[in-house]
């Protein structure tokens, strides 16, 4: 049944021009720009990336001063996590979420309009620190001080892009929460919401209660540089470490941020791709639960090399230890999902597949630097680098792609190239790990991360590094072609898409009308969650 | 939405309640980002 064949069907006449995008309430037009945003900037920070490989290509200095070089590297990171991957997080959510609840539009359209369209003007304000007096923030994505206060012209406009960033944010969770707290179709419990909606509910909180506190962080920067306070300024009484345990408090959960949605998406596309219902669906909302809550009492497994009290290293080493029991129940249920599934590995599904594998390679990675005597020896090498692009590549931006190609069909009504799919895929998947899998050796050996130049003894594994890096990146063009592709046409997709496809929004037409479940759904155990 | 075969409308009173929803987050965050700068005034 199409729960959007009613009456007035003829009255789904949308804007056109450019104030259908401007002024746009409408949750699928929002998540769309939120999507291409997402894109433009990951092309902005790849790029950025490219810089760093080919500096990094061969020891010595190449192309590139220092200076520029850690603006690179800083600027990579924040255009990279802040532009592209929460994001492409939040495009999926407004896309999916109110087909996903039997939902008409997000709870709170016009500040979902805000949120969006904070973003363009945070990113200008950041990307122009490029052209400034000074150079662009070049103290790396953390912001330590009183390093970072050593930023020139730049240091204002980091400051008042990460508040506007944080605003965007909020706006966001709050109109999720809202969303799916109040706006759910009859029928459809907690207990039956997909797991993709879950994770971005337990995100939601995560950003209630981290982004302020960074927000309060950079606040205090700012007025220790301009208004003559000490919060983190040893010579007036106050306390540098202090900022790396407030941004910690923020920064770790900020991992979770960005990688419970992809866990989200994950648990959405192996079901339907082993035509099995996901395994063990409450314990993946406990351990999702779970992992949000310990991410909160982690923070300084960043900074053992800081020096604290031995009880200190103790616990929060233990701590980090106990993060891999929710997430290895993960883990073992998309296994257990797989086991004896009808298996076929279209497009989403073999992005999903990778994710499990490469994600898990990451997240044993982080466990050995959990370990405080070896993170003695890891901290600030290579090993950390490949550790965190195997969770936020492998991880988060292969499961953002496979959620791409999982539901492009249902938005656009039209089938993606799946040899291209196929095409970009390996691609992806071979060289982004000729690209980080050497890291690990180069940080084992001792090398240094955020330096232009290296010892002659890390240049073959940099070489072979950097040429995964330029056929990763360049590889990526091939998405943006297929996107287009399909966009422009391509075979009609049937409504339900996947063969082994369950929930709500397989139930609307592909492409769903501007306005969906206008007449609410009745949601029972056969239409929720796969 | 307790609003069983009929029109998905936002209602007055669904629109109250998202607004109240907002406005509780809203302050909570508001709490968060003020409650980290006093914490760390000496």
């Amino acid at each position: 049944m199409s729960y959007a064949t009613t009456h007035d069907d003829h009255h789904d006449h949308k804007p056109t021009g450019i104030t259908r995008w401007l002024l746009s309430t409408n949750h699928k037009d929002i998540g769309t720009m939120y999507l291409i945003f997402a894109l433009i900037m990951f092309f902005v920070g790849g790029a950025m990336a490219m810089v760093i490989r080919a500096e990094l290509f061969q020891p010595g200095l190449q192309f590139v001063d220092p200076l520029f070089f850690n603006s690179m590297t800083t600027m990579h990171a924040l255009v990279m996590i802040f532009g592209v991957v929460m994001p492409a997080g939040v495009g999926l959510a407004n896309w999916q979420i109110p087909m996903m609840v039997g939902a008409p539009d997000m709870a709170l359209p016009r500040m979902n309009n805000m949120s969006f369209w904070i973003l363009p003007f945070a990113f200008t304000l950041l990307l122009s620190t490029l052209f400034m007096k000074g150079g662009a923030p070049a103290g790396g994505w953390t912001m330590y001080p009183p390093l970072t206060l050593q930023t020139g012209d730049a240091l204002p406009f980091l400051i008042f892009a990460v508040h506007l960033l944080g605003i965007s944010s909020i706006m966001g969770a709050i109109n999720i929460i809202a969303t799916v707290f109040n706006m759910r179709a009859p029928g459809m419990t907690f207990m039956r919401l997909p797991l993709f909606v879950w994770t971005w509910i337990i995100t939601a909180f995560l950003l209630i209660a981290t982004m302020p506190v960074l927000a309060g962080a950079v606040t205090m920067m700012l007025t220790d540089k301009f208004f003559g306070t000490s919060f983190f300024d040893a010579a007036g009484g106050g306390d540098p470490v202090m900022f790396q345990h407030v941004f910690w408090f923020f920064g770790h959960p900020e991992v979770y941020i960005l990688i419970l949605p992809a866990f989200g998406i994950v648990s959405q596309i192996l079901p339907t791709f082993a035509r099995k219902p996901l395994f063990g669906y409450e314990s993946m909302v406990y351990a999702a639960a779970a992992i949000a809550f310990l991410s909160f009492f982690v923070w300084a497994h960043h900074m053992f090399t800081v020096g604290m009290p031995l009880a200190g290293e103790l616990f929060f080493m233990y701590a980090t230890m106990s993060i891999a029991v929710p997430t290895g129940v993960k883990i073992f249920n998309w296994m257990a999902t797989m086991w004896k599934g009808s298996m076929t590995f279209e497009t989403p599904m073999l992005f999903a597949v990778a994710f499990v594998m490469l994600f898990s390679i990451g997240g044993f990675t982080g466990l050995m630097m959990g370990i405080t005597p070896a993170d003695f020896q890891y901290h600030d090498t290579y090993f950390i680098v490949a550790h965190f692009h195997y969770v936020l590549v492998t991880g988060a931006v292969f499961a953002l792609m496979a959620g791409v190609y999982f539901w492009i069909p249902k938005w656009t009504g039209h089938m993606y190239d799946e040899t291209l799919g196929k095409c970009h895929f390996w691609l992806s998947v071979i060289f982004v790990n000729v690209l980080f899998f050497p890291q690990h050796f180069l940080g084992l050996a001792g090398m240094p991360r955020r330096i232009p130049d290296y010892n002659v003894q890390f240049a073959d594994w940099n070489m072979v590094s950097s040429i995964g890096g330029f056929v990763y990146g360049f590889s990526q063009l091939l998405f943006v072609y297929i996107v287009i592709k399909c966009i422009r046409g391509g075979a009609k997709a049937t409504d339900q898409v996947w063969e082994g496809a369950h929930g709500l929004e397989w139930t609307l037409p592909s492409p769903p009308p501007f306005h969906t479940f206008t007449i609410p759904p009745q949601v029972t155990d056969a239409t929720a969650h796969s | 939405m307790d609003q069983d075969g009929q029109a998905n409308k936002i209602t007055p009173e669904l629109a109250a309640k998202n607004r109240r929803t907002a406005i509780i987050i809203g302050l909570i965050a508001l709490a968060f980002y003020a409650g980290f700068i006093l914490m760390n005034l000496h």
